[in-house]
């Protein structure tokens, strides 16, 4: 019995001794499931050899975490991102080209696109863009927000600017203003719940090169108190409805309602919406869809704009890329912000403003709206 | 048979057992078997039950600055009880207990989960700080039965229900529904003792935060805790449901030869499964939990009134976590504690003991998010000394202890390359807890003594963690008065 007790004896004793310094580990650099994305951005237009994008802008986005990552690609048309992790993205790239002496715009986008590859692998990506045109009539700047005052959300000051950005005079008669509804990204037709058209027949109201004209809501000076936003009394076009007891300045033309389908004026939601300006020979030719919102043909669009209070919500976006591949916005509701495009350069003394169709890249934020005249901003 | 009683329980009050799961999931403390050898319910007998009818109070009082972000600024905790032990027809032994609970937890940043110690980050917040207030009851009854001259089995079974508020807006409010079952037996034969006990739980937390209309200035910012960084936030939602349900399995085995070697051993293996939104359950992930601990004594008697007890005692921790959709594990925790020492009890007369322990401990921690790649290792050696008494003189008896811990922290290992917001507010917090130098002073007394026909017992409990060169101490302090029949 006596060896018994001494040998346990022993092991305690051993066993206690030996606790021990010795344990400790050796701890190497941990796993992890992020991945890389070698992206690679193809414009259909051109043949296989030329169609992958170099200088392409670049913005890939985390719907989750909100990662936000921006690079250029190549000369060869290739751009790699390291360091993501296993998530849904929505990715923008804007690139352009020469085809003689035009500008050809190459936008694409992916939306809510689940990324991940496993063993800390590269992911090989292609996105496929779309071409476009800049337009020589561009929105240049949008106040949607409204303003904070003692009346509680007022939204009665907005307003639309246009800029002939060209160096030709342009006419704005039977051109349409609409806004567009959401979840018909993929069709042809959009689908607008109030459109409203520039009165005139033909050259009754010219846009002269460099020149700016404003769509006010209610053109009236929305500057005194208790708003102390905009002053619009001397804006060119003013939203009108007639039945609804709108305001109606005399000295601002009214807009021609070609379709209303509620509220009592043409408001631009103060949340999200896009707004786009259109030449359209027959609003009424496709009809309207189930929910009486009219149907115009995207093909008719000259210009774009798509805002949000979130702009990294590019999952939830209304316009595709031909037309705007970003997202303006991120403006709180009520705090009398307007989004306004970048002066791009200036040619003869006149500005060129910025126009990728990604309004993500040539929108900023505007504190306080300015209509009529554009804030010098640096990207 | 006694001696041997007396023995197991120095043993069990001795060394620090692995805590139970209440404990470790619900932050509940008293439970019968915690009051019986080795915890094992079949060793309740004549012999081991330690009163008839008992009316007992308890105040729990923690706070201070040396402590984890999400650890409350201070706990304040009331424990009504009443427990019974009683010898039934055919040798059936019974013991019940029966508790109302208050707890506040006061200054708790962000969790809604109402317990969050066991170091796995899967939680569930929002934004602000606030108090807690719950009011719960918990019940436990034993049953255990001869099945021979030399055999017993038991069953244990713990039930909890507890309701928890947040004062401070989104309001969230934690419902707990808990039960345990501990099936056991025991063997005691010619100096020979087994004891063998299974273990079955199942905890509940349903978590729902108040519906509300979105005003401006009163949109919190939930967070979805998954790892050491990056939870998932939400904003503007109405409301939140979550529901955590943490389902386990256990065993244990004790043995004692001759009244002079005893070894023990517990593995317990939990899984939680997490879902949130009620009537459209989204997944949120699940966190497995393997803990396993083993302690040997050998007794050795080396004068005619000293013992010697020679202790070896390991308890490991393990615990992984996986993503809700994508088949990967992005958590992994590791925790393991070496002990070894030695103790030397006096025993003047049969009625006084005198105990002066000494024991060393080599312990680590391991924490790894496996998604995002981060991780910290901190080793540490812990030096600790104690003297236990216990006294007694007819039917008054004093009981006190007193320690001292030095817990010396080894270099931090630490990988947070491509961290964020969180890391730096939470995460760091925590690595800084665990990787500071730290010296505690463990005290307790316990003093019965009789009035009338009833016993009173007046007993206090007193742990202040003092981190090494800063002001930053916490301390947790129980005070209980009992009234035994």
């Amino acid at each position: 019995m006596k060896k018994y007790i001494l040998l346990i004896s022993l092991i305690f004793t051993l066993l206690i001794i030996l606790i021990p310094t010795s344990c400790k580990l050796d701890i190497n650099e941990p796993s992890s499931l992020r991945f890389s994305v070698e992206l690679t951005v193809v414009d259909t237009s051109l043949s296989d050899s030329d169609s992958l994008v170099a200088l392409a802008e670049i913005i890939m986005q985390s719907i989750t975490y909100g990662d936000k990552f921006e690079t250029v690609t190549n000369e060869e048309g290739k751009a790699v991102i390291h360091n993501l992790l296993p998530d849904s993205y929505n990715i923008l790239a804007s690139g352009n080209r020469l085809e003689g002496t035009d500008i050809i715009l190459i936008n694409g986008q992916m939306q809510d696109t689940s990324l991940y590859i496993d063993n800390n692998d590269t992911l090989n990506l292609k996105l496929i863009a779309q071409t476009s045109k800049s337009s020589a009539l561009l929105i240049s700047e949008i106040y949607y927000s409204g303003a904070k005052s003692i009346i509680p959300q007022y939204f009665h000051d907005q307003f639309t600017e246009i800029y002939n950005n060209s160096n030709q005079t342009l006419y704005l008669d039977s051109l349409l203003i609409a806004d567009v509804e959401s979840g018909f990204i993929n069709d042809s037709l959009i689908h607008a719940t109030h459109a409203c058209m520039f009165p005139g027949t033909g050259n009754d109201y010219p846009i002269q090169p460099g020149e700016f004209i404003i769509i006010a809501q209610d053109a009236i000076d929305h500057s005194i108190y208790p708003v102390n936003t905009v002053d619009l009394t001397e804006a060119n076009f003013e939203y009108y409805l007639a039945d609804k007891g709108d305001v109606d300045n005399p000295n601002a033309a009214n807009m021609l309602n070609i379709h209303h389908k509620y509220g009592n004026d043409f408001l631009y939601s103060v949340f999200s919406n896009a707004i786009v300006i259109m030449d359209v020979k027959n609003p009424y030719e496709y009809g309207y869809d189930e929910f009486n919102r009219i149907l115009l043909h995207k093909n008719a669009v000259i210009d774009g704009v798509e805002y949000r209070d979130n702009p990294s919500e590019l999952d939830m976006k209304r316009l595709d890329a031909s037309i705007d591949a970003g997202l303006a916005g991120g403006i709180p509701s009520y705090s009398s912000q307007s989004i306004e495009r970048y002066i791009d350069r200036y040619e003869d003394g006149r500005m060129i403003l910025m126009d990728n169709n990604n309004s993500s890249l040539d929108f900023h934020v505007n504190k306080p709206p300015t209509p009529g005249w554009v804030e010098e901003a640096t990207q | 048979m006694k001696k041997l009683i007396i023995l197991l329980s120095i043993v069990a009050l001795t060394f620090a057992q692995m805590p139970t799961s209440e404990a470790l999931f619900l932050d509940i403390h008293s439970s019968l078997s915690n009051r019986l050898p080795m915890q094992n319910p079949a060793y309740l007998n004549s012999e081991t039950s330690p009163y008839n009818y008992a009316f007992s109070y308890s105040y729990l009082n923690a706070a201070g600055d040396h402590k984890l972000p999400f650890t409350p600024n201070a706990k304040n905790y009331h424990t009504i009880e009443i427990s019974a032990f009683q010898e039934m027809d055919g040798g059936l032994y019974f013991g019940g207990r029966f508790a109302y609970r208050n707890e506040e937890r006061l200054g708790k940043l962000w969790l809604h989960n109402a317990e969050t110690n066991v170091n796995v980050p899967f939680f569930f917040g929002d934004s602000s700080s606030g108090d807690f207030n719950l009011n719960g009851i918990d019940w436990n009854i034993i049953f255990s039965y001869p099945i021979s001259k030399n055999a017993r089995i038991a069953l244990d079974v713990f039930y909890n229900v507890d309701e928890q508020f947040k004062s401070v807006f989104p309001k969230p409010n934690s419902k707990r529904n808990d039960l345990h079952l501990k099936p056991a037996i025991a063997l005691d034969k010619d100096n020979f003792r087994l004891g063998l006990r299974g273990s079955y739980f199942n905890y509940k937390e349903e978590i729902e935060t108040k519906k509300y209309s979105l005003e401006p200035n009163r949109t919190p910012i939930f967070m979805r805790i998954r790892g050491l960084d990056r939870p998932l936030l939400s904003y503007a939602e109405t409301t939140e449901e979550r529901l955590q349900n943490i389902i386990g399995y256990g065993g244990a085995m004790d043995i004692c030869v001759d009244n002079i070697l005893s070894l023990e051993a517990n593995i317990e293996k939990a899984e939680a499964l997490i879902t949130d939104g009620g009537a459209y359950p989204v997944e949120q992930g699940n966190w497995g939990y393997l803990r396993f601990n083993y302690r040997g004594n050998l007794f050795l008697n080396i004068l005619d009134d000293f013992q010697a007890d020679l202790f070896f005692l390991q308890e490991n921790n393990a615990a992984k976590g996986n993503h809700p959709t994508m088949e990967a594990q992005i958590f992994n925790m590791a925790t393991r504690h070496f002990e070894g020492g030695l103790g030397i009890a006096y025993k003047p007369s049969s009625q006084d003991e005198w105990k002066a322990i000494a024991s060393y401990a080599f312990e680590d921690l391991l924490r790894e998010d496996t998604f995002l790649g981060l991780s910290h290792y901190i080793p540490s050696e812990i030096l600790s000394i104690g003297l236990k008494a216990e006294l007694r003189r007819a039917a008054t008896s004093l009981t006190f202890d007193l320690a001292y811990e030095y817990n010396n922290r080894g270099d931090l290992t630490e990988y947070n390359e491509l961290s964020a917001w969180y890391y730096q507010m939470i995460t760091e917090k925590e690595i800084i807890f665990y990787g500071r130098d730290t010296g505690s002073i463990i005290a307790g007394a316990r003093v019965t003594f009789p009035y009338q026909n009833l016993i009173f017992a007046i007993s206090g409990n007193y742990r202040n963690v003092s981190a090494i060169n800063t002001n930053d101490r916490y301390r947790n302090a129980i005070l209980k008065l009992e009234m035994i029949f």
